[in-house]
């Protein structure tokens, strides 16, 4: 199948709390799918929806074309997934909870917990209760990857860990992807999610803002900055016309994140008597994130 | 995935097991000799009360060793992204507690039978007709504990903080049993209601009475 | 070789990995008929998408700076190295026709601007080697 995860129209209520509202995207197989969004029920509702924890209100939920609520046994099977905060049997090393773990999945699942545990260099006798957190995390990763899994889960996997842990969560990430699985992730650390990423999706206040490929939206949005002569006169009219994801202004200073922004756009403004210091950048992605997730304004 | 299961679930309840049977068999034996030096006779109700003791509290234990414990440290919600089917996870540990239970139940049981001393003006096997009549309301005793070990695990599954769970679990059992006797009545007295009448109790039990205090 | 990426210093990342293997092969640090890393051996070691560096390559083949060898992966074309010193200096020439333009428009004089050049030139070539 072409969709590893399809969400069709999801709404999701926590009592009178709307966490998911009308959310609707399709993750490619084989792709990396980054879902960005502030801290809230929104994002771990959803993956937790994915795995058939949570049932949602409305909508569809499809993965690897299974119902995750009907057939999660199935799901299980062919989906790792690597929680913020895994918890394991402290009193189980390192070897022990590959072994426990292995007893669930098809043969082959040793082997390859043994050769991720050395890429990761993980104590094999220690036990996980004298783990550090980033050890613990390194565990996690091995065990839901050992089984080769189509679809990979992670929500905030490395969320407080240090740079060198985070790195080989990436290149495991991207290593999955280049073998042909999908990696589905949720994640607060924009560079990195700019570096892996196929796809990228904003959730912003139960709201989906944006799901595109992430070289589509760095390429067609700009950041445009001007200062005014004069602060209080309203902004050009030729502006109107123009995608506005966001706008911010200090003073005399305008900065207005700008969807496929005309080029004739800049060199106008700079011929304006009202306007100086015209620049026209592409914006990070964390830049961009900011525009989308500060106000309501249209996509 | 059997053993993977059992083996986890005996590791994660052997340290209450131990631990139950390890204080009831000491308190068991220290006791016997504390009476033996300040009476001459060995009070038997103490010691069955211990030996029946032992299962409940490993009842409770090995629930709150087993789901209690994965509860609190998220264990269980580990579990549930593997391809393990709830029920089995379940089937597991409790097999393992039952086998638990069983072990400290005949631990305390041989004890407090073995016990040797001669002068013991009672005795834990049946010794006349009375006792005989008893036997069969020993038989709800498996089921009381199996009523607490059951209650421990549906109390530790809604409520999040393992004690609370267990708490809650001894006062659904004490309720429920006390319910079903009140219901169940005429064969069984509620000494906590009414204020029992000597003519009542069991002619064994007066007399046992009347030896302790000679003026009533 | 290794291969710095910044995602948002605004140039997309796979024209940056293309950059850096031209610039490799002009400074000869990739000789023709080198083996280039695979696709997923770059993307795991520099932590980017797969299909970023395939993209790049791709880029590169089209410019004809490397080629498919069969079963071993890309290597570097024989007349490449030609090809990426001219691209250099374009790119160069490109660079440097942006900072004259930003220095004018910052108000400097032409005059000031040449006794700039001339001392940069002076301390590039007198203190180290001169590189084509």
């Amino acid at each position: 199948m072409s969709q590893a995860i399809e969400i069709g129209a999801v709404c999701k209520t926590f009592g009178r709390k709307t966490v998911l509202k009308d959310v609707s995207f399709l993750v490619p197989t084989g792709s990396v799918f980054a879902l960005l969004g502030e801290n809230g029920a929104g994002k771990s509702t959803l993956i937790r929806s994915l795995l058939g924890y949570h049932r949602v209100n409305s909508g569809t939920i499809r993965v690897l074309g299974l119902d995750p609520i009907r057939q999660p046994m199935e799901i299980r099977r062919a989906v790792g997934f690597v929680s913020d905060a895994p918890a394991f049997y402290e009193w189980m090393t390192v070897e022990a909870i590959g072994g426990f773990t292995a007893g669930f999945y098809p043969a082959g699942f040793m082997e390859n917990y043994l050769k991720a545990a050395n890429d990761f260099q993980l104590p094999w006798s220690t036990k996980i209760l004298d783990l550090s957190k980033g050890m613990r995390s390194k565990v996690a990763l091995a065990l839901a990857t050992a089984f080769q899994p189509q679809l990979l889960i992670l929500d905030e996997p490395t969320s407080g860990l240090d740079p060198m842990v985070r790195r080989q969560f990436l290149e495991s990430m991207v290593d999955r992807a280049a073998a042909g699985q999908t990696v589905f992730l949720s994640s607060h650390q924009i560079h990195e999610v700019e570096r892996v990423a196929d796809w990228v999706a904003i959730l912003h206040q139960s709201i989906l803002q944006v799901v595109e490929p992430l070289e589509t939206l760095k390429s067609s949005i700009s950041q445009l900055s001007f200062s005014m002569r004069d602060p209080l006169l309203p902004l050009p009219s030729l502006l109107d016309a123009c995608k506005v994801i966001h706008s911010a202004q200090t003073g005399r200073a305008w900065l207005l994140t700008i969807r496929d922004l005309d080029a004739s756009i800049e060199s106008q403004l700079q011929t304006s008597e009202q306007i100086f210091d015209v620049k026209v950048v592409r914006p990070s992605l964390e830049e961009l994130y900011i525009a989308f997730t500060s106000n309501h304004e249209a996509r | 995935m059997w053993t993977q299961l059992l083996r986890k679930d005996a590791r994660q309840v052997l340290p209450s097991i131990s631990f139950c049977t390890g204080i009831i068999v000491i308190v068991q034996i220290v006791s016997y000799f504390a009476f033996l030096y300040q009476h001459e006779t060995i009070d038997f109700g103490f010691y069955n009360a211990l030996a029946f003791v032992g299962p409940v509290l490993a009842a409770l234990a090995c629930a709150g060793m087993s789901i209690g414990n994965e509860r609190q440290s998220r264990t269980m919600h580990w579990m549930s992204s593997l391809p393990v089917p709830w029920h089995v996870s379940l089937l597991s540990q409790l097999l393992v507690s039952l086998l638990g239970i069983v072990t400290v139940a005949i631990t305390t049981f041989t004890i407090a039978a073995v016990i040797p001393d001669a002068r013991r003006y009672d005795s834990f096997l049946p010794q006349n007709e009375s006792d005989y009549a008893t036997l069969p309301w020993l038989l709800t005793y498996p089921a009381i504990v199996a009523e607490i070990y059951v209650f421990s695990i549906l109390f530790l599954l809604i409520i999040d903080e393992p004690l609370y769970g267990l708490a809650a679990a001894g006062f659904a059992t004490l309720f429920v049993n006390i319910t079903l006797c009140a219901i169940w009545e005429g064969n069984f007295e509620v000494e906590f209601f009414r204020t029992p009448e000597l003519g009542k109790l069991d002619a064994g039990l007066k007399e046992k009475l009347s030896e302790l205090d000679p003026t009533a | 070789m290794q291969f710095k990426i910044d995602p948002d210093n605004g140039s997309p990342i796979y024209e940056q990995i293309a950059r850096q293997v031209k610039y490799a092969v002009a400074e000869g640090t990739l000789i023709p008929g080198q083996l280039v890393p695979s696709v997923r051996e770059l993307a795991k070691s520099a932590a980017i998408n797969p299909n970023t560096v395939q993209r790049a390559y791709l880029d590169l083949q089209n410019e004809e700076v490397i080629e498919p060898l069969r079963g071993r992966g890309m290597v570097v074309c024989s007349g490449a190295k030609r090809r990426c010193i001219s691209d250099r200096q374009a790119q160069l020439k490109e660079r440097f026709e942006g900072l004259v333009r930003e220095a004018i428009l910052s108000g400097l004089e032409a005059d000031q601007l040449k006794r700039m050049f001339e001392n940069a030139l002076h301390q590039a070539t007198s203190g180290g080697k001169g590189t084509t």
